[in-house]
């Protein structure tokens, strides 16, 4: 059997279905990786199109045109101008919106230029057929010289179409030679000078791409920049003008075909999209109602999600107890429990919560209703660098960074995107409330205030999240101004009109996020748990055997029972680890915060994860048996004194200094594990730790001295 | 070909009353526009305000848009 592997696009406007018939074709058989040099997705899927061929099926970014305006567009004028680009198409399925044929035919037009052959997909034609709108696909087909297939993108009608007219592209039925845009003349002359320049052989229309972008085309080099840039300064190439008038030429061709060839019984009346958003969009309680559905998401990945986490973490330390109780007490059963199998229960635990978050973000993603929140906030947001999408991160954000950050992708602009990425870590996620749960119970009174109506500690549990929101704001200000714009910042979008969301492209989705997750920054967090646990289980030479023994021998001497002499050893055995040592090293740096080793070494430990501060202070009080209860490690802290000096250990200014720190500080590895995932890069996690521990070191320090 | 005497910003065009789009003053504003449809010539319409001062709600031909205000103020258009 002879079989072909062919390379196929899937390009169209934003929204216009492209995943969805990406998913018809593919189903599961699909991957994402990104495209190179830039953090956009690249979904690729894989179709066999018939017995002797294969397709790899790139799912492009929505664009509105080969002038683009963001790094996603961006991504397809790369691909679509250089010939050798790795992602270069054999073949393009372009998706158009039955509903507003037009407009979507300008992109197409610029495709057909490019001399790729091209079918055109045309979809959304249930809601064409719902609007009155009939289209004569045999007189666009035959004008537009394209073959035309209606399709329907959510229950796969036409698909069989789409493959055999993709066996008659490549059978080489078609027409790849004809201009629907016709150059001027002084165009004509750059496109011929552009053409000498390179090897490569050009289209006519890529060579006029390369004139107009030629500063942002990653493939060109040096001496073919300064060439062009000659080229178009002989010419007077006047490039706004050009593009404006080369689309407004386009419009010209598209109008009279599509004019002719769609019949529209025109429907009196609002539509049903006009009526919901007339009380969606509505000044007072559009704000209300999407404030409302935040809350919900809120509440889902904050409460709900602790049913299956419960279920996780028993299920993992059931699995624990199994694997120590089975194998011998060795080293490697240590290894096995309490490095890989808890950095697993690590990765495994965020699962619902991604799952969670996911399925209601691509729930307003498909029905529409995202587009409108960017509509809303698109303002408020703009003044702090974000855009109106990064709300949705900012208040998961209060529940776990992880799903956050990676809820940040489909925010377009870079900068905007960038900044969301780097601030949202500081609003006050769930890992957060152990921790300042044992500090604010030690150091605040539980005093009743406004007459009963809050306490003294619920009044500092509030302050430290409007802290939290405050640094995260003021944070996306200052990157703002420092992050250089990729590309302008402008509002002007459509907004869809709203649809069921499709099951099937949501549980796609669902299914790809954790499973990105779990491999991608899965890895980091495997890792970085094994390492911590060998650094707090193992020390220099025979340290910790040492500390045991001389720990039972006092323990005797003191009259502890069985329990107390447990959490005795475990005490001493820290101490005596490298996490010990590197407590203790690190203790100077600390002093001024008012931390002493014990609490460096709780540092060093809950970089893991925050709320393990409170199980290290714990061990180290020598009370680690006492679990998830606080009070007897609150009573060990207030009783604290240091044997040297006789001054208490832990006092209320530590405590607002720890506060204040860990509101700040990056004090999770899985969170910089997912930036270096989403910004693809080991730079912006390194710049992420760096800004925030500073700003909890100095925040500390402030302070520890004015309490 | 367009009557420029009452040329107003789009921002300007009170609401639910037609416009014709006639010019941008802004490149980028404008062509992205353009690439959405609402080439000069287009009927146009705000439909409502965003909360907090910010965008308009957009209608032209069935389609809704959102357009910023400040990128509001670059495009121009003409009432009959
Ligand atoms: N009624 C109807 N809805 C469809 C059809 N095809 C897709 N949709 C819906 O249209 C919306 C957008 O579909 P997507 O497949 O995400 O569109 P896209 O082109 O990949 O969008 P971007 O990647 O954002 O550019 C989703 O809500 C789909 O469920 C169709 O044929 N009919
Ligand atoms: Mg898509």
């Amino acid at each position: 059997m002879t079989s072909k592997q062919i390379k196929i696009a899937l390009l169209g406007n934003p929204n216009v279905g492209k995943s969805s018939i990406f998913n018809q074709l593919t189903g599961l058989r699909q991957k994402v990786g990104n495209f190179p040099g830039v953090t956009v997705d690249k979904k690729m899927g894989f179709c066999q199109i018939n017995d002797e061929i294969s397709a790899n099926i790139i799912d492009f970014p929505g664009t509105y045109s080969l002038y683009p305006t963001s790094s996603d567009e961006r991504v397809v004028l790369n691909s679509f101008s250089n010939p050798s680009s790795e992602d270069y198409p054999d073949y393009v399925i372009y998706v158009a919106d039955a509903t507003n044929l037009e407009r979507h035919l300008l992109l197409l037009s610029q495709v057909k230029d490019l001399h790729i052959p091209v079918v055109l997909a045309i979809n959304m034609t249930d809601l064409a057929d719902k609007q009155g709108i009939t289209i004569d696909l045999a007189s666009i087909a035959q004008q537009l010289k394209v073959d035309v297939v209606a399709v329907n993108g959510r229950n796969g009608e036409g698909i069989d179409k789409l493959h055999q007219s993709i066996i008659e592209l490549i059978n080489g039925k078609g027409d790849n030679t004809s201009h629907i845009y016709i150059a001027t003349s002084k165009e004509k002359k750059t496109i011929d000078q552009v053409k000498e320049i390179t090897d490569q052989k050009l289209s006519n229309y890529q060579a006029l791409l390369w004139a107009h972008h030629y500063n942002e085309l990653p493939f060109l080099n040096e001496s073919q920049k300064s060439s062009i840039k000659r080229i178009t300064s002989e010419n007077e190439f006047n490039y706004m003008k050009n593009q404006i008038d080369e689309t407004l030429s386009r419009y010209n061709s598209i109008s009279p075909i599509v004019n002719s060839s769609i019949k529209i019984q025109t429907q009196e009346g609002d539509s049903l999209s006009d009526k919901i958003d007339r009380i969606v969009t509505n000044q007072f309680w559009g704000p209300i109602i999407f404030i409302t559905l935040l809350m919900l998401v809120f509440q889902s990945i904050f409460s709900w999600a602790s049913v299956p986490m419960d279920f996780i973490d028993e299920s993992m330390s059931t699995l624990n107890e199994f694997v120590k109780n089975t194998l011998p007490s060795a080293w490697y059963t240590d290894l096995i429990t309490d490095g890989i199998l808890s950095g697993l229960g690590g990765v495994v635990i965020f699962i619902p919560q991604i799952a969670i978050l996911f399925f209601l973000i691509s729930l307003m993603e498909e029905s529409g209703y995202m587009a409108r929140a960017v509509y809303m906030f698109d303002k408020i947001m703009a003044k702090f660098g974000m855009s109106g999408r990064s709300i949705v991160s900012l208040i998961s954000g209060g529940a776990c960074a992880i799903p956050a950050v990676m809820a940040a992708r489909t925010i377009g602009n870079w900068k905007e995107r960038m900044i969301t990425i780097m601030v949202t870590p500081l609003i006050s996620c769930s890992a957060r409330i152990p921790v300042y749960a044992i500090l604010v119970a030690f150091a605040v009174p539980d005093t009743p205030v406004l007459g009963g109506l809050l306490n003294l500690q619920g009044v500092a549990f509030m302050g430290l999240y409007l802290l939290g929101i405050i640094a995260t704001l003021v944070a996306g200000i200052i990157f703002k101004i420092i992050l250089k714009a990729d590309a302008p910042t402008f509002l002007a979008m459509e907004l869809p009109s709203y649809k069921m969301p499709h099951w099937k492209n949501v549980v796609l989705t669902v299914t790809e996020k954790v499973k990105t997750f779990v491999f991608e920054a899965g890895k980091v967090i495997m890792m970085v748990s094994i390492v911590l646990w060998a650094l707090a289980s193992y020390g220099p030479g025979d340290s910790i055997e040492k500390a045991e023994e001389l720990a039972k021998t006092e323990a005797l001497q003191k009259g502890l029972n069985d329990i107390q002499t447990e959490d005795y050893i475990a005490s001493k055995q820290i101490e005596a680890s490298y996490v010990g040592i590197m407590g203790k090293t690190i203790e100077p740096v600390f002093t001024p915060l008012g931390y002493d080793w014990k609490i460096s070494i709780a540092l060093v430990t809950s970089f893991a994860a925050r709320e393990v501060f409170v199980g290290t202070m714990a061990t180290i009080y020598s009370i680690g048996s006492a679990g998830d209860d606080i009070a007897p490690l609150k009573d060990k802290l207030t009783g604290a004194v240091n044997p040297a000096t006789g001054v208490h250990e832990f006092t209320p200014a530590t405590a607002f200094s720890l506060m204040v720190f860990y509101v700040f500080a990056m004090q999770c590895m899985s969170t910089l594990a997912v930036v270096k995932r989403e910004t693809k890069s080991w730079k912006w996690p390194i710049i992420q730790f760096t800004y925030m521990s500073l700003l909890a070191y100095f925040g500390a320090l402030f302070t520890y001295h004015i309490f | 070909m367009y009557n420029t005497s009452n040329m107003i910003s789009l921002d300007t065009l009170p609401i639910g009353v037609v416009g014709i789009i006639s010019e941008f003053s802004d490149k980028v504003v404008g062509s992205r526009l353009i690439e959405l449809g609402l080439y000069p010539g287009k009927r146009i319409q705000v439909v409502r305000k965003a909360p907090f001062n910010g965008g308009l709600y957009i209608k032209s031909d069935k389609n809704a848009f959102a357009i910023g205000l400040t990128e509001a103020k670059s495009v121009f258009t003409t009432t009959d």
